[in-house]
């Protein structure tokens, strides 16, 4: 490593350092931006796709892992691309642990949800255009009513 | 009909890719969806326990569904068929489980 700058002594520690991270958290771009695709929208909530763009991810850095054999330059990333790689993989693991289990697995069981047969609790809401939408509101006709975990 | 707890402004991005005729309304409190007996509370932050009512004219739940995985959500086609299975008589599916296999 040349030592006649200190500045560039520092880049070449950050800079490999900052990429490999990257690189290696590329998981959740890539399954973003799958998931958002209409015609993917279906498989977007399933743990493959998840372990698919986690795949995708670490092939990547593993590639560029290996190119840094091959040219003598690219040397100071090897050590920061594993390192990003593992914590990258362990931090992908860990997020989808939360998503595909333990957020499912720790629902509200909703069982005070009111029962068939019984009168659904009247509400009033104030929609954007200023208009007070209440329960009362829609007597007289069936309604559709979906509580939504957010505006996912 | 859909509550959540979300902001107005993140739910209009969302709403351009819904069907119209589905109301969309904000409840930032929580306050109906702990009426509702749905409040749920992930990451420190207060939301609602996905589920799906059918109210009658008289204000009565004649049909619920509370998934067991949130993740797990009717189509429009599912209430096609609550909604043609109440108009013909035919019994519907009462069980908190999604009404596709």
């Amino acid at each position: 490593m040349p030592s006649h700058s200190p500045l560039r002594h520092a880049a070449l520690r950050i800079v490999p350092w900052a990429l490999g991270t990257f690189l290696a958290a590329g998981a959740l771009p890539i399954y973003l931006m799958a998931s958002t695709r209409p015609e993917l929208e279906a498989y977007s909530e399933s743990p493959g796709a998840w372990t698919f763009a986690v795949l995708v991810a670490l092939l990547v850095v593993v590639a560029l892992t290996a190119m840094t054999w091959s040219r003598a330059a690219w040397k100071p990333l090897r050590g920061v691309l594993l390192s990003g790689a593992i914590a990258g993989s362990i931090g992908a693991t860990a997020y989808g642990t939360y998503v595909y289990w333990f957020s499912s697995a720790t629902l509200a069981a909703g069982e005070a949800a009111p029962r068939i047969g019984s009168q659904a609790p009247d509400f009033e809401i104030i929609d954007p255009e200023g208009r007070v939408r209440s329960l009362d509101g829609y007597a007289g006709k069936t309604l559709l009513l979906v509580f939504y975990r957010g505006h996912w | 009909m859909g509550i959540s707890t979300t902001a107005w402004s993140d739910i209009e991005f969302r709403s351009d890719r819904l069907r119209d005729g589905l109301v969309l309304l904000s409840d930032p409190d929580g306050r109906v969806i702990a009426d509702y007996g749905l409040s749920d509370v992930t990451l420190g932050e207060e939301v609602a326990r996905p589920a799906t009512f059918v109210v009658d004219p008289a204000g009565v739940v004649r049909w619920r569904h509370l998934p067991q995985d949130w993740r797990r959500r009717l189509s429009a086609l599912d209430y096609l068929k609550i909604f043609d299975a109440m108009d013909e008589g035919v019994p519907v599916p009462t069980l908190d489980e999604p009404v596709h296999p």
